[in-house]
């Protein structure tokens, strides 16, 4: 069991670097949604943006990173990125003379689970290390237990301590080489302790939230070092929390009645038919739900997206004007994403002629190329002109960006080649396909986009109304990612 | 425990708080952002699970998924399930035999509702000749002594099932109770096609739900909690 003493600080504040636990939880999911896979061409805006713009997730408020480097006490060093302490207060042996020293950051209340481990380095002369959790304010010249704003287990005689000085027994005892873990539950109130990777059990009932996690030193010598997540843990937290996970939704499905079984089941035919047909996915519509096909237009949309996503704009556009009368006039955001379509084409049309005339005569004249260039720039100044007027402020963006297309000889070589791409063509397709939908009086989303988003938002804000068993569920990663 | 004082569930503040007051749920949620992707991988979990083997196909063609489809699972587990169906017991616990030797094994109950689907099959036989023989009679209770009798101790609810059974034998179909009456009913094959498919998926190491089904579960979970803890729910309608 040699853990390396290496300099390890990941800083936790992304949903990569968070421990695995963390990731199924509530708090992770916050995390989670801040990061959004970006699109091809908000990736390159995001790079490309000046540093002022910050996408980072401020939001969620962060975990317990490093021991705190104010609130602790003097006789106290912390070190190693500061995830390590150390005891250099004198050798009295007064309960005074104790020394405390607590994380950074509180645990998050819709964190739902905590967990940290100590390994103790040294037992220095008197071994009186103890482990737990404490409030914001808490003294630091007692060790975690005595006071009645900590919780602490101590390791010379593996008794547990709530704000008194005599403890009762709970466990083994610590020393040199061990590896305690404490853990929050912040649904049942609880705080459990692992020793080596072995579960000891509930140590604590109905404790308070906004904990801090917390040592406490007593005699020289003593040394420990503390895994916040950084490392992988020695007990299966993983697991456990796993295991929590699934007898929570299992319990929730013990009471459903036949009846609601079949609300439940009917629902979901309704929003997967929903999804077939807004997607365009005829056939399987057809298989599926034949009977809403009928009134639903989807076919027609289905030839519009191949129309558009084939490049052949001009019948596409035809379609449109016949099977959805006044939406080209009407609706600012179609007009100006077909005009887009017909501008990344003339930018096509302009590379390949270009690249013809350059391999036919190897030099392009001054004439030729104004030639080339006239129909691309005509076009583009009555486009650039009106895109202002889009409601979508995506659309906007990606519009402004693709100008710098124009000023590249190579385009499909350029840092923007992705908008010639046929991703991006049949993004612009499927952008396409929503308005249509929109100016026909349907919502864009499908009923079953709407519903996960429904579900996620509404587990949100059970967890915000303090409802903790929630804490416990990321929606986004338990039931929609794969 | 109440929610907060003064928050309907037309101004939700963010968890970090510095959203606008004035965003409203339906913003909210639209500002969610899904992966068609990963939905389209949900919705072909959904038709493999249900068994709708020419849908999961023609879907994992349409949405270009096609890695993700495995044929022929799917078309086993559904011809059991209508064997079971139709009433030819024999013919599906062959072909279950045929797909996974030990699936009867691992699932008594699956093993006994068979086998009592068999038993109220010749019952019917028994009943519907003209002229009731002894012969048929001892057939039945042959059939419940060699192969029900073994299994119904390992749990008491057979128990009570075969014995509900047996009781059809000895009453006439004028004055079956409504329970003896639903015991003969083509809807318990229906159950116990349910019963086999679960098992099927079990042993082909598939999870017995699809995930869109657990979560409309979860989102009815959700609001019983809301209603528990006394939060305003939000309303989920679709718009026609």
């Amino acid at each position: 069991m040699t853990k390396s003493l290496g300099n390890s600080k990941r800083t936790l504040t992304s949903y990569r670097e968070l421990p695995e636990y963390i990731h199924g939880t509530n708090y992770g999911e916050k995390l989670l949604t801040k990061e959004p896979q970006w699109l091809r061409w908000e990736q390159y805006l995001k790079d490309t943006e000046s540093p002022s713009v910050d996408y980072t997730a401020k939001n969620a408020n962060p975990l317990p990173q490093t021991w705190s480097t104010r609130e602790k006490s003097d006789f106290i060093e912390v070190m190693q990125s500061n995830l390590e302490a150390s005891f250099f207060g004198p050798d009295s042996g007064s309960e005074h003379d104790a020394a405390l020293t607590r994380s950074d950051f509180p645990v998050p209340n819709n964190c739902s689970v905590y967990y940290y481990e100590v390994q103790v380095l040294s037992c220095g002369k008197e071994g009186r290390i103890c482990v737990g959790f404490c409030k914001k304010n808490t003294q630091t010249g007692r060790l975690p237990g005595n006071t009645s704003e900590s919780w602490g287990y101590h390791g010379h005689n593996g008794e547990i301590y709530h704000g008194s000085k005599t403890g009762e027994r709970y466990g083994p005892q610590f020393q040199t080489g061990d590896v305690v873990g404490c853990g929050l539950n912040l649904i049942n109130k609880t705080i459990f302790y692992t020793k080596n990777g072995a579960y000891l059990g509930v140590a604590f009932t109905n404790v308070s939230d906004s904990l801090y996690p917390t040592v406490g030193l007593k005699s020289q010598g003593e040394h420990i070092r503390a895994n916040f997540g950084q490392t992988s843990f020695l007990y299966e937290i993983d697991h456990a929390v796993q295991e929590e996970k699934e007898k929570l939704l299992n319990k929730s499905l013990k009471f459903v009645s036949a009846d609601e079984q079949n609300e439940r089941k009917s629902l979901l035919k309704d929003l997967i038919s929903s999804f077939l047909i807004n997607h365009g996915y005829v056939e399987t519509a057809q298989e599926f739900c034949p009977e809403k096909v009928i009134h639903s237009g989807v076919n027609v949309r289905k030839m519009i997206n191949q129309l558009l996503c084939n490049g052949d704009l001009a019948s596409a556009v035809q379609e449109i004007t016949v099977k959805y009368p006044q939406a080209i006039q009407d609706c600012q955001d179609l007009s100006l994403s077909l005009r887009f379509l017909q501008f990344l084409q003339l930018i096509r049309n302009m590379q390949q002629v270009r690249s013809y005339s350059a391999s036919f005569s190897g030099v392009i004249s001054e004439q030729e190329e104004m030639k080339i260039l006239d129909p691309v720039m005509n076009y583009s100044q009555q486009f650039f002109n009106d895109y202002e007027k889009a409601e979508s402020q995506d659309l906007k963006k990606m519009i402004k960006l693709s100008m710098g297309l124009l000023a590249y000889y190579d385009p499909s070589s350029s840092p923007l080649s992705f908008f010639l791409e046929n991703d991006f063509q049949k993004y612009i397709a499927s952008r396409i396909n929503g308005l249509l939908l929109k100016f026909s009086g349907s919502p864009p989303e499908s009923h079953l986009e709407q519903f996960l988003q429904h579900t996620i938002a509404f587990n949100d804000l059970l967890c915000q109304q303090k409802s903790l068993q929630n804490t416990l569920i990321n929606v986004q990663k338990d039931f929609i990612l794969p | 425990m109440m929610g907060e004082s003064g928050s309907s569930s037309a101004d939700i503040f963010m968890s970090d708080g510095s959203s606008p007051n004035s965003e409203t749920w339906e913003d909210r949620c639209r500002n969610i952002r899904l992966n068609t992707a990963d939905i389209n991988l949900l919705v072909l979990d959904y038709l493999i699970i249900q068994g709708n083997e020419q849908g999961a196909r023609i879907f994992a063609t349409e949405a270009g998924i096609e890695d993700y489809f495995i044929p022929g699972s799917i078309r086993e587990r559904m011809e059991v399930c209508e064997l079971i169906r139709q009433g030819s017991i024999n013919s599906a616990m062959y072909q279950l035999n045929e797909l996974d030797p030990e699936i009867l094994d691992k699932s008594t109950e699956l093993l006994f509702e068979l086998l009592r689907l068999k038993l109220i099959e010749l019952i019917r036989e028994a009943m519907n000749r003209e002229d009731a023989s002894d012969a048929t009679i001892e057939k039945c209770l042959a059939f419940a002594t060699e192969n029900l009798a073994p299994i119904a101790p390992l749990n008491p609810s057979f128990l009570t099932s075969l014995e509900l059974t047996m009781s059809l034998l000895c009453f006439s179909p004028t004055s079956y109770t409504p329970a003896l009456k639903n015991a003969l009913d083509p809807s318990q094959r229906e159950r116990v096609a349910n019963l086999a498919n679960l098992a099927m998926l079990k042993s082909q190491g598939l999870p017995n739900e699809s995930r869109l089904l657990a979560l409309v579960n979860f989102e009815s979970w959700c609001r019983k909690q809301a209603e528990k803890q006394s939060i305003l729910a939000p309303p989920f309608a679709t718009s026609p």
